[in-house]
């Protein structure tokens, strides 16, 4: 029985020491306050990125446009009365 | 025998002042031209050339008068008018103007109702006289569009730029059914007839007339010619277009 016992405080005494965070892997909330601010500041740098890049976009579409000659289309769509001369 | 003699001293003498006589050399004459008779006519100026009894004026080889002036009208149209000078039997070479309509055969164009916006609906004349078709669907091509085909299920019609709605360009551009003698056709259409909206038929021929400020007819920048419509596949129009590149001239003669 004694043996037991001892067996059961030793298992506890394992998983205790298991549930313990490695050295070094806690976050404090500081830490965790900087990593949010910096999220936040790439995420505002990705917004700026993208409006940068629709940009480029329409831009190098008109010069596309331009370079193979198709402009906007001008179907007319009708005729104005004609005139006698 | 001093009458032998001296009938003998005539005639020699005679024969060596006709045989000094150098050959007469003529200049071409160098003639200036302006239309007249709201295109139907060619007045022709030059200056007088030494040594010339006259002048002589030929259309496509044909002699249309001979003259003493320094003027002359010429109202048959030609495709190459020519004068000369002479004196008695020696002819100076021909100072030349061509009329030649510029010819563009077998061009395409597509009725605006065509599917395929890439087609060419309209066409217009470089200034060289040369045709060429372009997208109305494209507006780097507004510009350069002289005339274009309106098209649906049921109609076919030559249309001014200026018509469309909205507008390619300001010119007001006229057409007028002709017949069908393409060749036959030596004179475009007089002022009076045109339209700026005309059915197209095939196998008929129209005169065209290119006024881009709508002022009537005048010789700066007015241009005429004629086209002949050769075939018409649902919207695909086959045209052969013939350009008089001297302004407000009418002579369309074709060979």
């Amino acid at each position: 029985m004694k043996k037991l016992a001892l067996l059961l405080v030793i298992a506890v005494a394992f998983v205790v020491i298991g549930c313990q965070p490695p050295a070094g892997t806690v976050v404090t909330p500081d830490q965790l306050d900087a990593v949010k601010a910096e999220l936040s500041a790439l995420k505002t740098e990705v917004e700026g990125l993208k409006v940068t890049v629709d940009t480029l976009t329409v831009y190098c579409n008109k010069c596309i446009e331009k370079c193979l000659g198709k402009g906007t289309g001008i179907t007319p769509p009708g005729l104005k009365p004609p005139t006698q001369k | 025998m001093k009458r032998l003699l001296t009938l003998f001293g005539t005639v020699i003498a005679l024969v060596a002042l006709i045989g000094c006589e150098g050959e007469v050399t003529l200049e071409a004459p160098s003639v200036s031209y302006t239309v007249e008779n709201d295109g139907a006519d060619l007045a022709l100026t030059w200056s007088e050339v030494t040594d010339a009894d006259g002048y002589i004026i030929y259309g496509d080889d044909v002699v249309l008068d001979t003259v003493t002036t320094t003027t002359y009208t010429v109202t048959t149209p030609a495709a190459l008018v020519e004068v000369t000078a002479y004196s008695g039997d020696t002819e100076s070479d021909a100072d030349q103007i061509d009329c030649a309509p510029v010819e563009t055969a077998s061009l395409h164009i597509f009725g605006s109702s065509d599917p395929d916006t890439t087609h060419p609906s309209g066409f217009g004349f470089s200034s060289s006289g040369t045709a060429t078709g372009y997208s109305i669907s494209n507006s780097n091509n507004a510009d350069l569009i002289d005339y274009w085909i309106y098209s649906t299920s049921t109609l076919l019609q030559f249309v001014s730029p200026s018509d469309a709605n909205p507008p390619f360009n300001s010119e007001v551009n006229a057409t007028v059914n002709s017949g069908s003698d393409y060749n036959g056709l030596v004179i475009a259409d007089a002022p009076g007839g045109y339209s700026t909206q005309t059915d197209i038929a095939s196998g008929a021929v129209y005169s065209f007339w290119i006024d881009p400020d709508n002022d009537g007819w005048g010789d700066n920048n007015d241009y005429f010619g004629k086209i002949s419509v050769d075939g018409i596949n649902g919207v695909d129009c086959t045209l052969t277009l013939a350009y008089q590149s001297i302004a407000g001239l009418r002579w369309c003669v074709t060979p």
